[in-house]
């Protein structure tokens, strides 16, 4: 079964071709990075501008990528939500033209239950329950999943979204946009344990995690530094930052697994591409003894490859847009 | 050669149809802020009653602004991916023509939508015996006052915002058309016909007349 998925619910304008839920056959992503870097964050109207311009562009870059063509796709796939209402409506519009245009049933996607699974599917040696973790620009929580389609959701931020933390911090320190990679590259050269940062409700007995009071932290600490901040300094603020971060997601993940009596972790969203995020996680999971399963890099950012490959288990509920329209959800729950 | 016209750019959203220059059929959206649950279904139900299959259409034309930034975009993204395998053409049509062509036996008309905030999308527009309509200037952002400076006592303004401009009707000095009238997938559609002119798919975009909000206030920086 070919599918053709579309995902623009935030700032990446992304198109695949998936086939039998577990193969990527293309994943092609437009980044709008050089638009909102001089703004130090996504904004949404020049997100929806800039996905009208290129998505049929990008679709059709997909398919020549799968030497493929759409009278050959089976399914339609495109992120109904969460996000941001501009940039979702303009994928799910396109696909409502292309179902229409070649009588092809299309099906709405989560975009988080995407990141959860885009690790797992077609992964033979994965077994349920696996305990997830999402951290990106929108989202940071911690999921048990019994299945596809069967989760629980054990926590969550309370405030900010760790990446929105990091883009946040990089604003702050005159760094740029996106700010995930651009504090983790200055971090390298500096020292995690220069500061001692506050931990948000690591020891609370929740699952719930606040990087709010981290960020302003990190805010008082600029304030009272003297300027301008000597390069290592700053690099020994971003690596205590990124180190504070790490350790709330961490501790957090591991303690939940073992309440939960889970032996799987997996992870995903566009900060699991974090260095130190990701070491952390793999000697503390090695440590422990759980079986910890992360994505490719081009899974953890945004992209329509997950879309499309998860849209495989939910291919029953595919409909024409002439006879179910599908409306966009930016606040689209996450099934618990 | 047979047209779809699709205009989703004000809250009255229409679908047309068009066989050459011969009038076929027009459905209104069934929700005014919902056009894109709404756009397909309509568009189905005009080519089934017209015996037609999508792949009969070899143009359509679609509003492309100003108005509702997102039922532009809806509009536009539908007729894309209508013409994802670029087997026809998309000929983007402004809305603001598509308002002045429905006005006959006038000479001076300037089309508005509002742009809120007590301000409109406003263009000029002239009746010439030799070319027909024709654009007299591109399309401003005005208030009523600046309308006043701009737009001549000979002047007709029409649009869809008719209870948002009435209440200033006393202190414009151009004629007020006493009737919403906005944008209509039939008007797009005739105009793609009668201008015979057709743009590659990538350049069909919005007309985007006022910048963002983000643009204008620009970029937070943090001074220590």
């Amino acid at each position: 079964m070919n599918i053709l998925a579309i995902e623009t619910s935030c700032d990446e304008t992304s198109a695949a071709v998936c086939r039998d839920g577990y193969e990527i056959l293309s994943n092609v992503i437009a980044s709008q990075d050089d638009i909102h870097a001089h703004y130090g964050g996504v904004v949404p109207e020049l997100a929806a501008r800039r996905h009208i311009e290129i998505i049929g562009q990008v679709a059709n870059k997909a398919l020549e990528q799968a030497s493929a063509g759409f009278e050959d796709m089976d399914i339609l796939a495109v992120t109904q939500g969460p996000g941001l209402i501009g940039s979702l409506i303009v994928g799910i519009s396109y696909m409502q033209g292309v179902s229409y245009r070649y009588g092809i049933p299309m099906v709405g996607i989560n975009h988080i239950e995407g990141h959860l699974t885009a690790p797992l599917l077609g992964n033979q040696q994965v077994c349920y329950p696996v305990l997830g973790l999402i951290v990106s620009g929108g989202h940071t929580m911690l999921v048990k999943m019994d299945d596809v389609g069967k989760y629980t959701v054990i926590g969550r931020t309370l405030d900010d979204a760790a990446g929105e933390a990091f883009d946040k911090v990089a604003t702050m320190m005159g760094l740029g946009y996106p700010g995930g990679p651009l504090v983790s590259k200055l971090a390298q050269k500096g020292d995690p344990n220069a500061i001692r940062f506050p931990r948000g409700l690591l020891r609370s007995q929740s699952f719930d995690f606040s990087f709010s009071g981290l960020k302003t932290a990190v805010l008082y600490k600029l304030k009272s530094e003297s300027h301008p901040i000597p390069e290592q300094r700053q690099a020994d603020i971003a690596a205590s930052f990124e180190e504070a971060v790490a350790d709330a997601l961490v501790k957090k993940t591991l303690r939940a697994a073992k309440q939960y009596g889970i032996k799987t972790i997996t992870a995903g969203g566009g900060v699991i591409r974090n260095a130190r995020l990701r070491t952390r996680l793999e000697k503390q999971c090695c440590k422990h003894g759980y079986r910890l399963v992360l994505p490719e890099p081009i899974l953890c950012t945004d992209n329509a490859g997950m879309i499309g490959t998860l849209a495989y288990y939910y291919r029953d509920r595919a409909m024409l847009a002439k006879d179910n329209a599908i409306d966009p959800i930016p606040s689209l729950k996450f099934v618990g | 050669m047979n047209i779809l016209g699709i205009e989703t750019t004000s809250s009255k959203g229409t679908v047309a149809l068009y066989s050459g220059d011969k009038f076929v059929a027009e459905l209104e959206l069934e929700h005014p802020l919902r056009h894109s649950r709404y756009v397909i279904a309509a568009v189905d139900r005009l080519l089934v009653d017209a015996c037609m299959d999508i792949t009969d259409i070899s143009r359509i034309a679609v509003g492309i602004g100003p108005g509702s930034f997102t039922g532009i975009r809806v509009g536009i993204a539908i007729a894309k991916g209508l013409n994802c395998d670029f087997a026809m053409k998309v000929v983007g049509i402004p809305s603001l023509k598509n308002i002045a062509v429905q006005l006959s036996g006038e000479t001076n008309i300037s089309a508005y939508i509002s742009a809120q905030r007590d301000e409109f999308f406003v263009q000029k527009f002239l009746v010439c015996p030799d070319t027909g309509l024709v654009p007299d200037g591109d399309c401003m952002i005005l208030t009523i006052d600046m309308m006043n400076t701009i737009l001549s006592e000979s002047t007709i303004l029409v649009g869809p915002d008719y209870a948002s401009i009435k209440p200033y009707s006393d202190k414009l000095l151009c004629r007020l058309y006493d009737h919403p009238v906005y944008p209509r997938g039939q008007y797009a559609a005739i105009l793609a016909y009668q201008e015979n002119y057709a743009l590659s798919d990538d350049d069909i975009v919005p007309l985007y007349v006022r910048r963002s909000e983000a643009e204008k206030k620009g970029a937070k920086v943090y001074k220590f």
